[in-house]
């Protein structure tokens, strides 16, 4: 085997000599190798960031609404469904046996003030005591609503960090305080944590409020959805089973009709999310195996003419002694060094690429070990592949022929 | 230890066969120092490349020590060229872009020397042929005679049985030409099989036996008393 770092030696000789023609036959190797890395380096990105976000919408949450999350183009038909109310609720809470938690919830977007300070385009949402439970929050100060208060539609709201920290001052203490909710005063009873963003909109922008007392105010207006959780992960399907009926019934869906209602889950959304970014692979896969084509042709190309311009060294090289293999490795190393520099090259300008596109839209990106593994995997491909045929040429050639070649 | 016998060598040129070697017996002792003259197109080079195996007669029986080579496969023709044989061409045929020592190493890095092994050894026939100060220089800094050295150098590394060389003085004037001439008449006094081709009188005179070629078969055969 010392012959092979006699091959690389020749091959960097070679390659040096000729640097400029080197980058611009890699140049096709380069535009394959970016396309994969940027695509995957942004995919991946986007997985992680989808994965959390899915992941706070609970695994073994159902969302009961109106309209489908995922839909396929029927929304005619869905504006005809009655609106999802309390009547919904309330049958769930007293037919469903297996859940466990059972959440309304709805959202107005209006200005908040205290004071004069003043908050706008507040998420204002509407739930009952149970919210915790399911979304998982905590409270900085004060205390969470009660039965009582959503059963007698009481004014009194719970804090979005944000929000807090907008209409008062530092260290004020905002327990007991009334502020104003589209000109409705609400008697502040405690502040949450700061939760962060979820799909891009600030969790922390936002006020809990009884919902009984939203839809006093806004009735009809409002959308609502029901989150409905099991008591274990594993009964989700019984629970799906059991809202399908309970709900038919108290919305008397005739039994030839199909459910007049929408039961969402994440894996409903991780399917679509899945499906667009298959598409996505689809479409790397098809630029970038255009490029490798192309790059492909021009390595082969280029092994050609520097197979042809050595073919004088190739005969002496045979009439001391080496034998083809030896031939084929050094103009097949030629070629996979070649690729590599490309992949190389690609690589950066991929990750470069995946950082940009990042940095000015919201779109996250990963520096991803699989994408340099499949970079690295697709030009040595393409080094063998196209570099095999001049590397065979080469170690064909007849010694004295080779040798007499001027 | 050769033994040609009736070998052919045929080229096709356009449509029309060329007989470089007709019919040919051929015979070499070890130790022999043989000088082949003839004409242009008189089979001297063709003569030459078979003995060293570059190229396969096209009929006829080629025995090296008592090995038949022409049904060697191409692996064993390689390990042949590398270990039995050294070559010395008129145009050095150096690699142009690596320096005096890699070039002698070559054949030792063909031939499985290990990298350690390999220094010692080619720098020891750089300094035979004199010129163990010069391995760190490229061929284009080094003189007509030197690189000359340099390929002889080469020729040697690997200790062949015998030493072939084509008109080795042939692009060099008559006193470079005359040192080369030296450097071979010691290689063939340490018992090394050499053979010559030449169109040099002067340069034949130098060989023990002397074969004149014409038209693909032996003119004279004739040992220096």
């Amino acid at each position: 085997m010392y012959f092979l770092s006699e091959s690389i030696k020749a091959a960097f000789t070679s390659l040096t000599k000729h640097k400029l023609r080197a980058i611009l036959t890699t140049l096709g190797i380069i535009i394959g190798i970016a396309t994969i890395i940027t695509i995957v380096s942004l995919i991946e990105g986007l997985n992680k960031t989808v994965k959390d976000q899915f992941s706070q919408l609970g695994t073994s949450v159902l969302y009961i609404s109106k309209y489908p999350w995922v839909s396929h183009g029927r929304w005619y038909e869905y504006r005809k469904r009655k609106p999802i109310t309390t009547d919904e609720l309330e049958a769930i809470e007293s037919r469903c046996p297996t859940a466990a938690y059972v959440v309304p919830i709805a959202d107005i977007y209006t200005d908040v003030k205290y004071e004069e300070k003043k908050s706008e385009a507040v998420q204002v949402t509407g739930t009952n005591a149970l919210y915790p439970f399911i979304q998982g929050v905590n409270l900085e100060n004060g205390r969470f609503l009660t039965d009582f208060e959503y059963k007698h539609r009481q004014r009194v709201a719970i804090l979005g960090w944000e929000v807090y920290n907008i209409l008062f001052e530092e260290g004020d203490d905002p327990l007991d305080k009334w502020i104003m909710i589209a000109n409705k005063k609400v008697k502040v009873i405690g502040v949450m944590e700061k939760r962060g963003s979820f799909f891009g909109e600030s969790q922390d922008n936002q006020i809990l409020v009884p919902f009984t007392t939203l839809e006093k105010y806004y009735g009809k207006r409002l959308y609502m959805t029901i989150m409905v959780m099991p008591e274990s992960p594993d009964k989700l399907e019984i629970l799906r089973d059991e809202l399908i009926i309970a709900l038919r019934q108290v919305r008397q869906v005739p039994s030839w009709e199909e459910n007049d209602f929408s039961i969402n889950g994440q894996e409903a959304l991780l399917d679509e999310y899945n499906k667009t970014t298959k598409v996505l692979y689809a479409a790397m896969i098809a630029i970038s195996a255009l490029a490798l084509l192309v790059g492909g042709i021009g390595i082969m190309n280029i092994m050609l003419i520097s197979v042809s311009e050595r073919t004088k060294e190739i005969g002496i090289r045979k009439a001391i002694g080496a034998r083809k293999t030896h031939i084929l490795m050094q103009f097949l190393i030629e070629a996979l060094i070649l690729c590599w520099v490309g992949g190389v090259i690609g690589a950066a300008v991929g990750f470069g690429l995946a950082g940009f596109v990042s940095l000015v839209t919201p779109v996250p990106s990963a520096v991803s070990v699989k994408a340099a593994i499949m970079g690295f995997i697709f030009s040595s491909s393409v080094a063998i592949f196209f570099g095999i045929f001049p590397a065979g040429k080469a170690a064909r050639l007849n010694p004295i022929d080779a040798l007499r070649y001027e | 230890m050769i033994k040609l016998e009736k070998v052919d060598k045929i080229y096709k040129v356009g449509a029309e066969d060329v007989h470089a070697l007709r019919r040919f017996d051929f015979t070499i002792d070890k130790g022999e120092y043989i000088a082949i003259m003839g004409p242009s197109g008189s089979g001297k080079s063709t003569l030459l490349n078979i003995l060293g195996l570059l190229d396969v007669p096209t009929n006829g029986v080629y025995l090296f020590n008592n090995e038949d080579v022409t049904v060697m496969s191409d692996a064993r023709l390689a390990e042949f060229r590398n270990k039995r044989v050294g070559f010395i061409f008129q145009t050095f045929n150096l690699l142009p872009r690596t320096n005096a020592l890699h070039n002698v190493e070559l054949p030792l890095i063909y031939g499985k020397k290990s990298p350690a092994a390999r220094k010692g050894i080619a720098l020891e026939a750089l300094e035979a042929v004199g010129l163990g100060d010069r391995w760190k220089h490229k061929p284009n800094e080094l003189s007509g005679g030197q690189r000359q050295r340099v390929a002889i150098a080469r020729a040697i590394v690997n200790e062949p049985e015998i030493i072939l060389a084509d008109e080795p003085t042939g692009n060099l004037d008559s006193k470079t030409g005359a040192e080369i001439m030296d450097i071979i008449d010691n290689i063939h006094r340490k018992g090394n099989t050499i053979i010559l081709v030449t169109h040099e009188d002067y340069i034949a005179d130098h060989a023990d036996r002397i074969i004149h070629l014409l038209d693909g078969q032996i003119e004279s055969d004739k040992r220096r008393e």
